[in-house]
């Protein structure tokens, strides 16, 4: 993996992620060293890659809480989606649910991404991100 | 991904990143660069992306070097095949009593990593499916629908 290309990326991935966390480098540099060299890396995949990385770290309880905070011009934050109940539960109950669902979540409230963005870059069928999402919405809304 | 902006229409971080580092293709790449020539927040967010470019990465810590080995022992008698090559020496009749041979001390063990993790696992699509699909089926629900009251 190219430090030198990928490394702001995975910075402000991870500084998304852990907002507040004065120290992204140390995990930055712990990313670079874990993850095999990719010949075929784009942004998407390493986004990707960044994100289960700290939710990995999450999962370990090498960082107690989820601090996730839109980035400063965002679509979330220009929504002010950190006060809609699904941004808050979200950093609530995080440890409620699945792997899986953390992720879709991730995506779609922090990052602002749509289902088909999120199914590209999981790899998995827009509809079954369209369903995960409004199971999830019919939870919240419970 | 085949369509690059956020829900309603400004970029993504990933989309930033992907103009900043020119791997876009020439009809997304328009796409974005018209997005972020119109709309002043996204303008900032992409000069603060080129900043973040700009600033300096922390730096790489350089490679372990191997730990030194620790110096061979002293041999304590020549491998039997130099032995049987060498001439006999001559033989004497009250030979001196050789001291004996110190015996080294085993090498330490390494130092344990603290935080000993295995490589990310970049095939993360293929687990997940086979993990789906090696799940045990939870006991299906009776299905719903209008039940006929006896």
């Amino acid at each position: 993996m190219d430090f030198a290309r990928f490394g702001p990326l995975v910075r402000r991935r991870i500084r998304n992620f852990y907002a507040f966390d004065e120290r992204p480098d140390e995990l930055l540099l712990e990313f670079f060293k874990r993850t095999p060299p990719q010949d075929s890396a784009t942004c998407d995949s390493v986004w990707a890659l960044a994100t289960r990385y700290c939710m990995k770290n999450l999962r370990e309880g090498r960082r107690s809480a989820l601090l996730v905070a839109p980035p400063p011009g965002s679509w979330a934050e220009q929504a002010n989606a950190s006060s809609t109940p699904g941004y808050q539960q979200l950093t609530r109950s995080w440890r409620d649910l699945t792997p899986q669902m953390l992720e879709l979540l991730i995506y779609a409230e922090v990052d602002g991404m749509s289902a088909g963005q999120i199914a590209e870059l999981i790899n998995e069928p827009r509809s079954w991100v369209v369903d995960q999402l409004h199971a999830r919405a019919k939870q919240v809304r419970a | 991904m085949t369509f690059r902006l956020a829900r309603d229409g400004h970029l993504l971080d990933v989309d930033i990143d992907a103009l900043i580092r020119d791997d876009l293709d020439r009809s997304l790449r328009e796409q974005v660069e018209s997005h972020a020539a119109d709309c002043i927040d996204c303008r900032r967010r992409l000069d603060r992306g080129r900043e973040d470019y700009r600033a300096p990465l922390p730096a790489r810590a350089a490679p372990t070097p191997e730990p030194p080995r620790p110096p061979a022992p002293p041999r304590a008698a020549r491998p039997a095949a130099a032995v049987r090559a060498s001439p006999a020496p001559p033989v004497s009749e009250a030979a001196p009593e050789l001291p004996p041979t110190p015996v080294a001390a085993p090498p330490a063990p390494l130092a344990a990593d603290p935080e000993p993790s295995a490589p990310i696992n970049l095939d993360v699509d293929s687990a997940r499916r086979r993990q789906r699909w090696e799940a045990p089926k939870a006991p299906s629900e009776p299905a719903r629908g209008r039940t006929r009251e006896a």
